[in-house]
């Protein structure tokens, strides 16, 4: 029953992504470079080199500079295999004969450019590419990179779900990396295809992922354990992966006692977190319960918030402490509580809205 | 506008009032085409078809025996003059009496008649008349030998057509009117919506010029009446008085009846007490019926059809206004005293025709005359148009020049709505739109199809003033303005005499315009021009008729 309304939850989002006004899927945000924060770009990540914003048709119509011998912007898209396998990306180029202008295509934005396609020379012509994608996959990384000197301006980037790539060749993401939605083992480069213990990624519509362990399988070698590793991008879901016994702070998210330094993982919905009770009998009776609830659930400790908590006690927040100081590093998730630094690192919404990376407690934390 | 009248008079004889074996026939011609450096009459053709309608209603023609002909081309005319002789000829073969009455209203020279561009010889017209050998015949040629009032002053008159075609008839049984003299001009009046001539030799024949009272007029009576009423008329105008001149050779034929009133189903009586000038008019469409001088002493009938009227009697500086339904007596007792305003100058004197004219238009497809790239970039960056088609508003005013007669000239300024463009962002969406605004000199030509019907055109060259607004993602606005040539040219038709109000028109137009004004930053320029329907309402005064 848990299974059904993931699934069906998953449905729903992904086929609201970027809907417009008239129902056409749109892929990236900010397509025509229109919202700048300052001499950046709001929904784009300059990856390499500068940019600035350069006035097109009319100068209140801008596109994007590229400025230098080498730069790069780069935008990830949760568009993903249930919203369709064919994208046509286009966009009006202002390209000088020695700059050489790219479109990049990393299919799941784990890093692994999988196409690339050459911008040519161009008087503010229009050009667009079709992109064929084998499904199943869970987002794509467009970047958009400039190198040589000579001037290149984009404007107007445009990508929508098409039904024009029949016949064409597709773009296979085989194998599929760990927290990639899969349907087969032989999908997965682990060989393993298992149910997520995270957020599941939207094209993960049977609710798997591929994985590094199964753990009822118990396959870990070397004293390791089954445990959640680190997401290889935003549009991935945080993996099953071997890691070492204890090695999961207080607040991390952990699947078994065994993982937890603290020797207690306190499961409840969704994956569990490490923790310093389960229940109020592991505090001598007294409240057993987490330290925040706010964006991802916070660890379990004593008297959460009482300000009881003695030197050396665990903590998840300064207000758990006598002292009112609750030592350790910031415990900063995204929205699906997975540990991220910036943004970047977060899924977007299903309307495109980047995610967000927020502090949300103290990480392995004890009472100073 | 120099107007002749020739008339060749001749016995009508109405089916009722024919002497038995006599057979008549009846050729009616207008044209209100003029030739080269001859401006387009107005009521030629009316004047045609108001002559044959009375003709049929109180010559005692039947309606088979009169042919109206207007717009002709002089092969055209020829055609029916043939035919027209061969049924008089046909009679005279079968020893019938024949009589025939003829009449033209146009341009004429002293030596042909103008229609258009072409004329027929006047030796010809007389062979074609005068070869069936009818027993009486009357040719009347209302004949204009300038035509534009706006030259009328600085014209020298020709030689006088209709007293140079006397001349040249030596035929017995026929008699000769002429509108004017040898050396005066002839007149249409706009007040009239009428040549001067034919307008009162056809309220003479409607009864005002049956002096006898004998219920019949009499080609004699309807010449007196018509002489004095003419005279009267355009005694005041620029050009000066005109003229009727009558000769005859009626020998032996008696006192020839041009109409019978007394034969009319309905009539309008002027007591013999009546005094004052007397304009009557049918009260609905405002249409003028008679317009005569009456004396204090004898009765006047005016042969009218059955219906409603207004008689409008002048009285120095007052106005009797009576409701008459025909057949009646005008009964000055029940008429409204008002006191007479002289708001306009009298029919027919010289004015420059001005013009007014407001219009509305919408654009038939995409803007501009052709495919221009101004659009495909927009379309290229992601803009998509919005809404209706283009709109636009008009103003115009034309005036008459002596030296380009019936073809004002003037200025006119147009003011065009593009539609928006628009195009989605993660702010409030980007908007372009764009306005045209065409100052320019406007020239014009106008031309009555009938008395209502006309159609016309106009060229406009000048300056566009084209005005673009970006409004961007944050709502700032940014505007430019472009400059350039602009040209259109326009061509409709209208529908004048609006509401019954002289000079009021309202015109169906169609427009093809170029105005490459506006640009982007690419370079690209866009034709703010294209086709577009309207519709216009114009009002104009004066006017060289």
């Amino acid at each position: 029953m848990k299974r059904s309304i993931t699934l069906v939850t998953a449905l729903v989002a992904a086929s609201q992504l970027g809907a417009t006004d008239c129902g056409q899927v749109q892929v990236i945000k900010d397509p025509g470079f229109d919202v700048w924060c300052g001499e950046s770009l709001c929904s784009w990540k300059l990856v390499r080199g500068d940019i600035d914003r350069v006035g097109t048709w009319h100068e209140g119509d801008s596109g994007v500079g590229f400025l230098g011998d080498d730069t790069a912007i780069q935008q990830v898209s949760p568009v993903n295999s249930t919203n369709g396998v064919c994208i046509r990306f286009s966009m009006v180029a202002d390209v000088a004969e020695n700059a050489e202008v790219f479109l990049d295509i990393d299919v799941e934005a784990d890093g692994t450019i999988e196409r690339s396609e050459r911008i040519g020379t161009s008087n503010w012509q229009p050009v667009s590419f079709l992109i064929h994608i084998a499904p199943p996959y869970d987002g794509i990384r467009f970047e958009l990179a400039k190198q040589g000197t000579g001037n290149a301006v984009l404007a107007n980037i445009g990508a929508e779900i098409s039904t024009e790539c029949t016949g064409l060749p597709q773009i296979a993401v085989e194998p599929r990396p760990n927290g990639a939605a899969c349907n087969d083992l032989i999908e997965c480069a682990s060989g393993l295809c298992v149910a997520s213990a995270t957020t599941l990624p939207p094209a993960a519509v049977f609710g798997r992922v591929c994985g590094g362990c199964d753990p009822a399988a118990d396959a870990c070698t070397g004293g390791e354990i089954c445990g959640i590793g680190p997401a290889l991008s935003p549009v991935l879901a945080a993996p099953l992966t071997c890691v070492a016994p204890a090695s999961a702070e207080l607040s991390e998210q952990c699947l078994s006692d065994a993982e937890c330094a603290s020797g207690t993982c306190a499961i409840g919905t969704g994956p569990g977190v490490c923790s310093s009770c389960k229940t109020d009998a592991d505090c001598g009776g007294q409240a057993c319960g987490p330290a925040w609830l706010a964006g991802s659930r916070g660890p379990n400790v004593c008297r959460p918030g009482a300000g009881a908590g003695a030197t050396g006690a665990a903590c998840g927040a300064d207000g758990d402490c006598a002292s009112g100081t609750c030592a350790g590093s910031d415990r900063k998730t995204c929205n699906d509580g997975r540990p991220c630094e910036t943004d970047a690192n977060c899924p977007a919404t299903s309307d495109l809205t980047p995610g967000t990376c927020s502090t949300v407690g103290i990480q392995g934390g004890t009472c100073s | 506008m120099i107007r002749f009248l020739l008339i060749l008079a001749v016995t009508l004889s109405s089916p009722a009032h024919a002497e038995p074996g006599v057979a008549a026939h009846a050729l009616v011609v207008g044209s209100n085409a003029g030739g080269p450096g001859q401006a387009e009459l107005r009521y030629a053709e009316d004047d045609a078809r108001r002559v044959g309608a009375l003709l049929t209603e109180l010559g005692g023609y039947a309606p088979a025996s009169v042919e109206i002909v207007t717009h002709p081309t002089p092969a055209s005319l020829r055609g029916s003059l043939d035919r027209f002789s061969q049924r008089v000829a046909a009679d005279v073969a079968a020893g019938k009496q024949t009589r025939v009455f003829f009449y033209y209203s146009g341009h004429a020279r002293a030596t042909a008649i103008d229609l258009g561009p072409e004329a027929l010889p006047l030796a010809e017209l007389r062979q074609k008349l005068f070869a069936s050998n009818a027993t009486l015949t009357v040719v009347v040629l209302d004949a204009c030998q300038s035509g534009a009032f706006s030259r009328v002053k600085g014209a020298q008159p020709t030689a006088d057509f209709s007293f140079n075609s006397r001349q040249s008839l030596d035929a017995k049984g026929v008699a000769v009117l002429a509108s004017s003299t040898g050396s005066e001009l002839s007149q249409e009046s706009e007040q009239l919506r009428s040549s001067y001539f034919t307008h009162h030799l056809l309220v003479g024949m409607r009864g005002a010029g049956d002096a006898n009272s004998d219920g019949q007029v009499s080609v004699d009576e309807a010449y007196r009446y018509a002489y004095h009423q003419t005279l009267l008329a355009t005694s005041a105008t620029a050009v000066g008085g005109q003229h009727v001149t009558l000769e005859v050779d009626l020998k032996g034929h008696g006192e020839v009846a041009l109409s019978y009133p007394r034969a009319a189903t309905a009539s309008i009586e002027l007591p013999a007490a009546l005094e004052g000038k007397v304009l009557v008019q049918l009260k609905r469409a405002k249409a003028v019926i008679a317009e005569t001088q009456k004396a204090r002493g004898a009765a006047v009938r005016i042969a009218v059809a059955p219906g409603d009227y207004e008689v409008l009697v002048r009285q120095g500086d007052r106005l009797l206004r009576c409701q008459v339904t025909a057949p009646g007596t005008v009964e000055v007792g029940r008429c409204s005293n008002e006191r007479y305003v002289d708001a306009t100058r009298k029919g027919g004197e010289f004015q420059p025709q001005w013009r007014l004219a407001v219009s509305a238009g919408v654009g038939l497809g995409e803007e501009g005359l052709g495919k221009d790239n101004f659009r495909d970039t927009l379309s290229n960056f992601g803009f998509t148009e919005e809404g209706a088609n283009p709109t636009a508003l008009s103003l115009q005013f034309t005036r008459d020049l002596p030296w380009l007669p019936g073809t004002p000239i003037g200025l006119g300024l147009a003011h065009k709505q593009s539609p928006s463009w628009s195009r989605e962002t993660d702010r409030a969406p980007l908007r372009f739109e764009w306005t045209t605004t065409t100052v320019g000199a406007v020239i014009r030509r106008d031309l009555h199809l009938t008395r209502r019907l006309m159609v016309g055109g106009d060229l406009l060259a000048g300056l566009g003033i084209g005005r673009t607004r970006f409004i961007d993602q944050d709502d700032v606005v940014k505007t430019e303005s472009f400059y350039g040539p602009s040209f259109a040219a326009t061509a409709g038709i209208g529908l004048d005499n609006l509401f019954t109000i002289d000079g009021l028109a309202l015109w169906w137009t169609y427009q093809m315009a170029y105005t490459p004004v506006i640009e982007n930053d690419l370079g690209e320029t866009h034709d703010s021009g294209g086709h577009m329907l309207g519709i216009s309402v114009s009002y104009s005064r004066g006017g060289s008729r």
